[in-house]
């Protein structure tokens, strides 16, 4: 259990904040061993029986059984495989407006991918069992934000991330082609490729980051800021439009994990962030106070594996969400006045009140080549029509699309709306040859209940004198019992004598 | 004993049911529809697959950062699935073919099915209870807008005359990338809200500024309540100061700790709950013409 807060921000809309959703195993691999071993009532050992081996002689008794599985648990390290995990950022990419009060976040769509890993050392990434409820977690994912004024500030650096590979990450004592250098990275002390995750080689492609470590310690959060850094937010997705794999699998609530970056945007600059891993790079955190810096540090350079970068523009002007929203339709978002046009049609008005009136009701005046390969301008109107339709403009089924074309004499135009929908109907429905099939079959079976009927509706006339009797009673048992050639004969005997009797016609033609 | 039947005998009744619409109807009474089938059409009716062009035909009907607000045309979608429904249909200019008749006789209950299969996608999707009734009316609106690529999870409640809320058939981007957002509202929509995600809702502070090298920076925090009721009191506003939760050596850098020292948060979901902003939200009401 972790700490809950629910929120009734706008009635109707409740979010809770969790404090964290650890999962069940961290990102790493793991050996599973299973071992039998077994005691008498007293607690001994029982030793497996000895066994007499062919020679007569005694065999020892057969080691416990014993079995070693190793097993991966893959997830994003040093980027993600896919993109849409991340479902958005804060700022959104390229945004200008007023950004600077505010901290720049990414929202995941994984809710437990911010503890998956750790920016601990070692192995002990998650907490022991039954302990998770007690502090939080840090998260191993920061977003660190750059501008200009750093460049400025530590001249020959790029704030920019760089194309690399995971090669690049590692020392060149286990890869001689590596950049790294004399850089710091996650693989300091590694001895061997084991280090890497299945699945990673040294030629994946990735993208880092090089920064030096006076600035990495003025911009990347302590160890207790990166616990305050994530959370999950638990939502309803009851309003929200279907997001693949998110809002189409069937759950009404779904869960979203944040992770918050920790420095303010500057004002009338473009700030690039960057959400880049801190796995096992506890060590490096600056801490809070500072400790005091050694003299070697303005040399150090620290590399980090870049997830995703983004860039926008802090201006004073504000970008709030409700801004964007109030000036749709080229309204003033600071005016009391409504929008002037609301309705699906085109904005052009004509002199002819027939064409201007055909235009109030949403039509489209569109070429129209027709069959006789002529020309002429027709009226077009899509399925979202600006005023209600009065219905019976159509007469459904048609047999043909020429059928559902609509004459109008007081402009001389036709009206193709229908006859279009019609053709699109039939064209996505003979496109989709899984559809076009099943419908034929469906339309066949419906047939023949038809013919079937008409058959029945004839012998039942023939036969309107015969006398219907009950099914012989050797086939009222269920579940019918298989039946021997032998126990077969009487039934087909009273089967044929019951059938006899029921085809008794007045007349036989 | 032999009997035989006279095929000419079936053929004229056969005939006969097939001129007769309450015969054929009486025929193959009411028929259910294959779920793949019901899927599909609903699909159709939801138009979804429509290419773009026959929704909007021309771009100034929608131009960037805009709003739409529409009625369905049921007799255009009623035509559409008829289009689809035509397959295998005799198509001659005799209206009285055998294929034709039947189809007549069985339209009623395909479209029945298609309206089902139109409700429950959204329901489907969502884990919730379909809509009982076919709405008599389906309203909407097309969003086109760089919020609605910004936030994908932008939320959107629609309501009657009276207050009660509408159900969304639809609200899907248009693409996956698009800026294009679509509606289908259950019913005519009197009010529309949109607001932001709340998944989406940013940290920030109200006020930041950098002068003599000191950092002068302030929040409204509401107050929270741990206990039963737990939640957020948004009419209560406590104004805190946050000046000294920045960096010395990097003024705009937050102290994460002492942030959450000053709003009185224990850990992240606390911390996370105090420095969100509120929830922006727009109301679109419908005029009087």
């Amino acid at each position: 259990m972790s700490t809950t807060i629910v929120s009734q921000i706008d009635p109707g809309q409740l979010v809770t904040f969790i404090q964290q959703r650890l999962p069940g195993f961290a990102d790493g691999q793991y050996k599973l061993t299973i071992s039998q071993h077994l005691e008498d009532h007293t607690g001994k050992p029982i030793p497996g029986a000895p066994s007499k081996s062919s020679d007569g002689g005694e065999r020892k008794p057969p080691p416990p059984l014993k079995q070693t599985y190793t097993f991966a648990v893959l997830g994003d390290r040093f980027g993600l495989a896919n993109p849409s995990s991340i479902v958005c950022t804060f700022p959104d990419n390229a945004a200008s407006g007023e950004f600077d009060t505010v901290l720049p976040h990414v929202v995941f769509a994984t809710p437990t991918l911010p503890w998956a890993r750790s920016p601990m050392d070692g192995d002990h990434v998650l907490p022991p069992i039954g302990q998770d409820a007690d502090g939080d977690v840090p998260t191993w994912l920061a977003i660190l934000v750059l501008d200009a004024d750093d460049l400025a500030a530590f001249p020959g650096f790029s704030i920019t991330a760089a194309d690399a590979t995971i090669g690049d990450l590692l020392p060149a004592s286990l890869n001689s082609s590596s950049s790294l250098g004399a850089k710091l990275s996650y693989f300091a002390g590694a001895k061997d490729l084991s280090v890497l995750d299945p699945g990673d080689t040294l030629t994946t492609p990735i993208r880092v980051l090089d920064l030096p470590l006076p600035l990495f310690h003025d911009l990347a959060p302590t160890l207790d800021d990166l616990s305050l850094l994530a959370h999950v937010r638990q939502v309803s997705l009851v309003s929200k439009p279907t997001m693949p794999g998110i809002s189409d699998i069937g759950e009404p609530a779904g869960e979203f994990a944040v992770v918050i970056g920790n420095r303010l945007p500057a004002r009338d600059k473009t700030t690039i962030a960057h959400l880049v891993s801190l796995e096992g790079l506890a060590g490096l955190l600056p801490t809070d106070p500072p400790a005091a810096p050694q003299p070697d540090d303005a040399h150090k350079v620290v590399r980090l594996a870049v997830l995703r970068s983004w860039a926008f523009t802090s201006t004073g002007s504000t970008a709030a969400f409700t801004d964007a929203l109030l000036g749709l339709n080229g309204r003033d978002p600071h005016s009391h006045d409504d929008a002037p046009v609301t309705a699906l049609r085109l904005p052009q008005t004509s002199t002819e009140p027939v064409v201007n009136a055909a235009l109030q009701l949403g039509y489209v005046p569109l070429d129209h080549n027709l069959r006789d390969g002529g020309k002429t301008v027709s009226w077009y109107r899509g399925p979202l029509v600006p005023e209600a339709v009065p219905p019976g403009r159509l007469t459904l089924p048609v047999a043909s699309a020429d059928q559902a074309l609509i004459f109008d004499p007081s402009t001389g135009l036709f009206d193709t709306s229908y006859a279009a929908a019609w053709t699109l109907g039939r064209l996505m429905a003979l496109q989709d040859k899984a559809f076009s099939t099943a419908l034929y079959a469906w339309k066949r079976g419906l047939q023949r209940q038809v013919v079937d009927a008409a058959e029945e509706a004839v012998l039942a006339a023939l036969y309107a004198g015969a006398q219907r009797v009950a099914a012989p009673a050797a086939l009222a048992v269920t579940p019918r019992p298989a039946l021997t050639q032998a126990e077969s004969a009487p039934l087909a005997e009273a089967l044929h004598r019951d059938l006899l009797l029921r085809l008794q016609p007045e007349t036989v033609r | 004993m032999t009997i035989s039947i006279n095929r000419a005998a079936v053929q004229l009744r056969l005939s006969a049911t097939l001129r007769s619409r309450p015969a054929i109807t009486q025929a193959i009474g009411d028929p259910t529809l294959p779920d793949d089938l019901t899927n599909w059409l609903g699909r159709l009716l939801g138009l979804h697959g429509v290419p773009f062009p026959w929704l909007v035909p021309d771009e100034r009907m929608l131009p960037l950062e805009s709003i739409r607000f529409f009625r369905l045309d049921r007799t255009w979608t009623a035509a559409l699935i008829d289009g689809a429904y035509s397959i295998g249909r005799n198509l001659s200019t005799a209206a009285a073919t055998a294929s034709m008749a039947l189809d007549h006789a069985a339209a009623p209950a395909l479209n029945r099915h298609a309206r089902t299969g139109a409700a429950r996608i959204r329901a489907i999707a969502l884990g919730v209870a379909p809509l009982a009734e076919d709405p008599p009316v389906i309203s909407g609106f097309l969003l086109r807008s760089a919020i609605v690529g910004a936030n994908p999870g932008l939320e959107v409640n629609a309501f009657a005359d009276d207050g009660t809320a509408r159900r969304l058939l639809r609200l899907d981007r248009l693409g996956t990338s698009s800026n294009v957002l679509l509606a289908l509202i259950a019913g005519d929509a009197a009010r529309i809200d949109i607001h932001e995600p709340p998944e989406h809702l940013h940290f920030g502070i109200d006020s930041y500024r950098f002068e003599s090298g000191k950092v002068v920076a302030s929040k409204n925090v509401h107050p929270f309540t741990r206990t039963d009721p737990v939640g957020i009191d948004r009419s209560k506003s406590d104004p805190k100061d946050f000046s000294a939760c920045f960096r010395a050596n990097s003024p705009r850098t937050m102290r994460m700790k002492a942030a959450a020292g000053v709003v009185g948060a224990a850990n992240s979901a606390e911390m996370g709950f105090a420095m969100t902003e509120g929830v922006g939200l727009v109301s679109f009401r419908r005029g009087t013409p």
